[in-house]
């Protein structure tokens, strides 16, 4: 990085530091409450929770004030008056519903990463909190995200092994990159607004909006590509030309029969002898020859391969193409 | 490594030196309780991947190197808890996380992460041919280049409650994300003679997003609002790519130049007198080029800065005890900086969830998107100056032969048919309306029915409306046989049906399974997308659009191929599908109290479009796989799988029958 990008970021980030730090420092200490009683018994338990974030919650962020065990396991008196008896206390075991659950849950979490829990797609199919999420695990031993959607998404799991992939599997990105497991207005992605929003995160140089459209690019990212994993690269659903073939048809140079001359060469000039420049070509022979070794076939392979390697920008363009009849928006430059 | 991590070690640094403050004031009663944590890792990664599987590697460190990692977690003060983790495998690939908690009133999360995305070289090998006058070339100048780009990513987040205000939270985010490195891009330089030539291009992109939110909770009513704003740069320099001189073959009677070009007529009336090199009198007319620009270098792959800034307003309220109000609204505004084009994203979504009864839940919602982008005027002869001169002094082109001529015959004998076309399309100066334009619909449902206490079936539907403002236009004749340019139809309506059923028993099998239909209406397609004769139209007419014939050009057909291209171009093709089935299903079992788990998944989708005026296209596909996943706890994961994935695409593609 540049020592200009360096400066760049510390002054963006100087707004964000500064006040981060005078909140921080002007910040009281407040006393967790503790949960000495439960410790008697659940003194294990209870070591592994208080490093926990629920134990360490304080009392104004919760709306009825209560920290500590009994913030989710309610009232333990009668509990602890029975000897232990488990059904004197809530408990979170198979018994209990996966929403019942979550309700206790939600009485707190409430911010915005939950605020549209109730209607998801998880929420909905009974996936509860503690699916996921440990709530007594400490530090370090909190499940990595994606292996903990991938026990239920096994199918996404293999279309993340396929040649073109998100770097999911090599840890760079998490399934929660994209995706908010905790719903949101717009399905299950981490994005209130349009899915292609989502993916413009990471690949801003396509946002455009260009002079020169493609007018699939605003259909959805997912017409051309597989954001979970595909075969062909660059994630496409299908390899080019096949991709570009159920849109448009052949180029018209597809058909032209190519012939092999007699030597294997083609006279081309360069170029314009009236730029008056010289430029490195590295198949350009001495005596001013090129070579165009595939005979026959040759249009057939240049036209009929890969149809980015002209059309190279499929996904806009502010700058016009050569030629006249496409009106500029040949998407070439 | 992280080439530059002081930003993050800054902040870091800062904070830390910050956290004695934090010690409180005094009253605490009992000593604070210091814990300090630290884990040391270290190992050795080692690759055998070459560079001919660098695809299926694309993220991976490839060159063998120790990794190293560092967890530090420590509790100075009771309430206070500070962590640090970094995690390297090489220069490139690196990762850390620190976190700080000051007495739930702050707390911040930051995160490093920097990976290598290696990026594929086109040897653009097969771009090499040749017939009569045409040729087709590539030059590499990049050959066997690595090319890669470096990823860093930077994220802040930190939050903010004051015990003072209860339900009242705020919160920021920074998010700094820095591409560098080079990859490839290709430019073409074309007509009579296509040239591609291979060059790399520096990579020097800069993104940053900045939020600031605020959360408010109270009794039954939840508010959130965020405003955001990114701005993304290019700093990389804008390669220029060269416009050869289009090559100008001689026609009959004139013997071509050693450059290429035209070279001079030969001299005598009579063809057998000509001297060696000229080229014979029966040979086709040549054609000329369509070119807006030659002998030039100009730039390709630009790209433009941008920036935009977006508000989320977000409402719920609880109605009763088992039912929630939902509503969210959003703006957006994202601009292209270098041509000032912007457009504007509006969304109004609503939900209502509620327990129908003790096991059947219910969510219905309903969204209303808008979508404007800018119009622009595409003014080439501005651009460019006025469109070139056609032919050669003391050679013109012959009439109908080139593009232009087509389009600038005005004279007494111009056809009809073209006037008319030259009167409906302006391929030099036009309104580019925007296709980004829209307004989007959906309504919808989800339907839950918990039979059993770790069991569900959902049904859902959705149907979502796409109004498109300026639908793409073809030409066609009305019924008085008049040419027209008709806009298609901009509207697509799907329905959406979806069954899932999902299950557990205990905690040691749980499958989940689904079935989603959805039939659209009018799906998307390219209205233009391959050449089709109108009706009553044959070839042998020599008619360019059938209503009036058009003379002969020299090459012996009245069709001139652009022009034609461009105007029979009305078979609509497309990739969505008209009709589109998708199962799926996942299993997982795991016996009591083992470390291991065995997992199986079927998945299978049939899509088709028959609604396309000429063609139709169907594509199946299906896998299975199964894995074993072994998880000795938090430090120890091994997975192993195997997965079979088929894909097969029945589709009609269209064949020019024209050479350009």
């Amino acid at each position: 990085m540049k020592t200009r990008d360096c400066r760049a970021i510390l002054r963006k980030a100087l707004p964000l530091v500064v006040p981060l730090l005078a909140v921080v420092l002007a910040a009281g200490i407040g006393s967790a409450e503790e949960s000495s009683d439960c410790a008697v018994c659940h003194d294990k338990l209870s070591k592994q929770f208080e490093t926990t974030i629920h134990g360490r919650i304080a009392e104004f962020e919760t709306l009825d004030g209560r920290t500590g065990c009994v913030t989710c396991h309610g009232e333990g008196t009668e509990h602890m008056d029975e000897g232990g008896d488990a059904t004197k206390i809530r408990g979170f075991g198979d018994e209990t519903k996966p929403e019942d659950a979550a309700e206790v849950c939600t009485s707190c979490h409430r911010s915005e990463a939950l605020h549209d829990w109730y209607g998801g797609s998880h929420q909905m199919s009974g996936v509860g909190c503690a699916d996921c999420h440990q709530v007594h695990a400490g530090p370090g031993e909190v499940a990595r995200y994606s292996e903990t959607c991938m026990n239920c998404h096994e199918d996404i799991q293999a279309r993340m092994q396929y040649p073109s992939h998100h770097p999911v599997r090599e840890g760079h990105m998490t399934c929660l990159s994209c995706h908010d497991p905790h719903g949101n207005s717009f399905g299950m992605l981490a994005n209130d607004e349009r899915p292609e929003e989502l993916c413009y995160g990471c690949h801003a140089h396509l946002q455009g909006p260009f002079v020169f459209e493609h007018e699939p690019v605003f259909e959805g990212c997912d017409t051309c590509h597989d954001p979970h994993g595909s075969v062909a690269n660059n994630l496409l659903v299908q390899n080019e030309p096949f991709l570009c073939l159920q849109c448009h048809e052949m180029h018209f140079h597809a058909g032209l029969e190519g012939e092999e001359t007699a030597s294997g060469m083609w006279y081309i000039p360069a170029f314009d002898p009236a730029v008056g420049t010289s430029k490195p070509d590295r198949d350009t022979l001495p005596d001013g020859m090129v070579e165009i070794p595939n005979g026959m076939s040759g249009y057939k392979q240049a036209f009929v391969t890969k149809c980015t390697q002209c059309h190279t920008q499929v996904h806009g363009s502010d700058s016009p193409t050569q030629t006249i009849p496409g009106r500029g928006a040949g998407l070439m430059r | 490594m992280i080439r530059n991590p002081w930003p993050l070690l800054l902040i870091v640094i800062v904070i830390l030196a910050g956290t004695p403050f934090l010690a409180g004031d005094g009253e605490d009663t009992e000593p604070p309780e210091h814990k300090t944590t630290i884990e040391f890792t270290t190992g050795y990664q080692g690759s055998s991947i070459d560079d001919e599987l660098l695809r299926v590697a694309e993220y991976d460190s490839v060159d063998p190197s120790p990794l190293t990692g560092l967890l530090w977690r420590s509790s100075p003060y009771d309430t206070t808890t500070v962590g640090l983790e970094l995690f390297r495998i090489d220069a490139d690939d690196m990762s850390g996380a620190f976190e700080l908690d000051a007495a739930r009133k702050a707390r911040v999360e930051a995160t490093m992460d920097g990976f290598i995305h290696r990026l594929d070289n086109d040897p653009v090998a097969n771009l090499k041919a040749t017939s009569d006058i045409k040729t087709v070339r590539s030059t590499d100048l990049d050959f066997g280049v690595d090319h890669h780009i470096r990823n860093q990513l930077y994220n802040v987040e930190a939050k903010f409650q004051h015990p003072g205000v209860l339900g009242l939270s705020f919160r920021t985010g920074f998010r700094a994300t820095q591409r560098e490195g080079t990859r490839q891009v290709l430019s073409t330089s074309h007509c009579t003679s296509c040239h591609v030539v291979s060059q790399g291009r520096e990579v020097d992109q800069s993104t940053r997003d900045l939020a600031v939110g605020a959360h408010f909770a109270r009794g039954r009513i939840d508010f959130d609002y965020e405003i955001s704003g990114r701005k993304f740069e290019e700093d990389g320099l804008t390669p220029t790519a060269p416009y050869e001189a289009a090559l100008r073959p001689a026609p009959a009677g004139w013997k071509p130049a050693e450059d290429g070009s035209r070279g001079d007529p030969c001299v005598g009336a009579d063809p057998a007198l000509w001297e060696p090199g000229c080229v014979p009198a029966s040979t086709p007319a040549p054609f000329d080029d369509r070119l807006w620009f030659q002998s030039t270098d100009l730039t390709v792959n630009k790209i433009p800065r941008v920036e935009r800034l977006a508000h989320k307003f977000k409402a719920r309220a609880a109605v009763g005890d088992d039912s929630s109000f939902k509503l969210t609204i959003v703006q957006s505004t994202t601009e292209n900086e270098t041509t000032s084009l912007e457009y504007d994203f509006t969304a109004y979504r609503a939900s209502y969830y509620t327990m129908v009864g003790r096991n059947l839940r219910l969510n219905v919602y309903a969204n209303h998107e808008e979508l404007e982008n800018d119009d622009v005027f595409v003014d080439l002869p501005a651009i460019f100056g006025p469109a070139p001169a056609v032919g050669y002094p003391g050679f013109p082109a012959p009439p109908g032969v080139t593009f232009q001529n087509w389009r600038r015959s005005d004279g007494d004998d111009e056809p009809a048919g073209l006037a008319a076309y030259n009167a409906l399309v302006e391929f030099e100066q036009y309104l580019r309306e925007s296709r980004l334009d829209r307004t989007e619909d959906r309504l919808g449902f989800d339907f839950v029915w918990r039979p059993v206490r770790r069991g569900s079936v959902r049904f859902g539907f959705k149907h979502r409306n796409v109004d498109r403002d300026n639908p793409a236009t073809k030409l066609g004749f009305d019924s008085a046989g008049n040419l027209v340019e008709f806009t298609v139809d901009g509207e697509t309506t799907d329905n959406t049906f979806k069954v899932a059923w999902n299950q557990r028993f205990r905690k040691r099998t749980r499958l989940n399974a689904a079935v989603t239909y959805t039939t659209t209406d009018n799906p998307y397609a390219n209205v233009n997308g391959g050449l089709r004769q109108f009706a009553g139209y044959r070839a042998s007419d020599g008619g360019v659009l059938g209503s009036t014939p058009v003379p002969p050009g020299p090459r012996g057909t009245a069709s001139l191929q652009y022009y034609e291209l461009h105007a029979f171009r009305v078979a609509d093709l497309g990739l969505h599908p008209s009709e589109d089935l998708t199962m799926r299903a996942n299993a997982r079992w795991s016996p009591k109290k083992a470390k291991w788990s065995l997992g199986g998944n079927a998945r299978f989708r049939t899509a088709e479009n028959d609604e396309l005026d000429y063609t139709d296209w169907q594509r199946d596909s299906w896998g299975v796989g199964a894995n074993v996943l072994v998880a000795g706890g938090s430090k120890f994961l091994f997975n192993l799988g195997v997965d079979h994935a088929f894909q097969e695409t029945d589709a009609e593609a269209i064949v020019p029958l024209m050479d350009g």
